[in-house]
């Protein structure tokens, strides 16, 4: 696959310990970024890049094309608030998609919201993209991430 | 045989290409594996890889949803010679009836750099 695929997550809160946040990017080129920044114990921000292969993006491309997110959108999804933020932003080939919701604490908050399925989709692809990206940082740095 | 001579071994049965684009992880060779169906279990995969040597780290991501693999795999080896021999071994073979992708997961470089790429 040789069209375009970007893709960043993004999700955090503003609370009683600053701007606790955890951003993760696939770029086009193969550049993961990783940017952990929880003060709950001290004030360390992690971040990490490294450049991966054209099948870990092409994988990740896979996952998102599964999950038919592209065709969502979040106009009847809870707006980012107090609890937090989360953002998703993809491209793949012509499509654009950018998605703003926010922190989701459970399924039952999924179900009972205006678009259920969709928020659903959401919520299960951001676990996905978490996990691979987690996966990938921790195989490559061997630190766990919080 | 001792750490010099088995180093410098290794390094000789790796072709200029090869090594060009692959990047070493802080404790070994990473590789990623995909199209893995989703009946497959850690144990399956961690048997083929096996054969090419030692597998320090395995990682074989579950989708929450259906409770079966997501369909990836990412391990590791200490040796580049075991990895690339598994890459070579396992790339494009049958596993549970599915032809997997086996590859390096990281690049010292941007896609696109590389001649390789092209």
């Amino acid at each position: 696959m040789s069209d375009t695929f970007y893709l960043r997550y993004y999700v955090g809160h503003k609370g009683r310990h600053g701007h606790e946040f955890m951003e993760v990017e696939f770029r086009p080129d193969g550049k993961l970024r990783y940017a952990n920044n929880s003060r709950y114990k001290n004030d360390t921000m992690i971040r990490k890049e490294v450049y991966v292969s054209q099948t870990v993006l092409d994988e990740l491309r896979r996952i998102v094309e599964d999950s038919e997110i592209i065709q969502e959108d979040d106009s009847n999804w809870p707006e980012p608030d107090e609890q937090g933020r989360q953002e998703l932003e993809i491209v793949q080939g012509d499509d654009h998609v950018s998605f703003a919701t926010t922190k989701l604490g459970s399924m039952v908050q999924v179900q009972s919201s205006k678009d259920p399925e969709g928020l659903k989709n959401f919520y299960h692809l951001v676990q996905d993209v978490k996990c691979m990206a987690l996966t990938l940082i921790n195989a490559h740095f061997k630190v766990q991430p919080i | 045989m001792d750490a010099d001579v088995a180093h410098q071994n290794e390094n000789q049965s790796l072709t200029a290409s090869d090594r060009g684009t692959a990047a070493k992880s802080v404790e070994g060779w990473v590789l990623i594996a995909t199209n893995i169906h989703e009946e497959a279990q850690e144990e399956d995969l961690y048997d083929i890889f096996a054969d090419y040597g030692d597998v320090t780290y395995i990682q074989v991501p579950l989708d929450r949803r259906t409770g079966y693999v997501k369909g990836y795999a990412v391990l590791e080896y200490s040796l580049e010679s075991e990895a690339k021999k598994a890459v070579d071994a396992l790339n494009g073979s049958d596993f549970f009836g599915r032809k997997i992708k086996v590859d390096w997961a990281f690049r010292k470089e941007p896609i696109g750099n590389h001649i390789s790429d092209q």
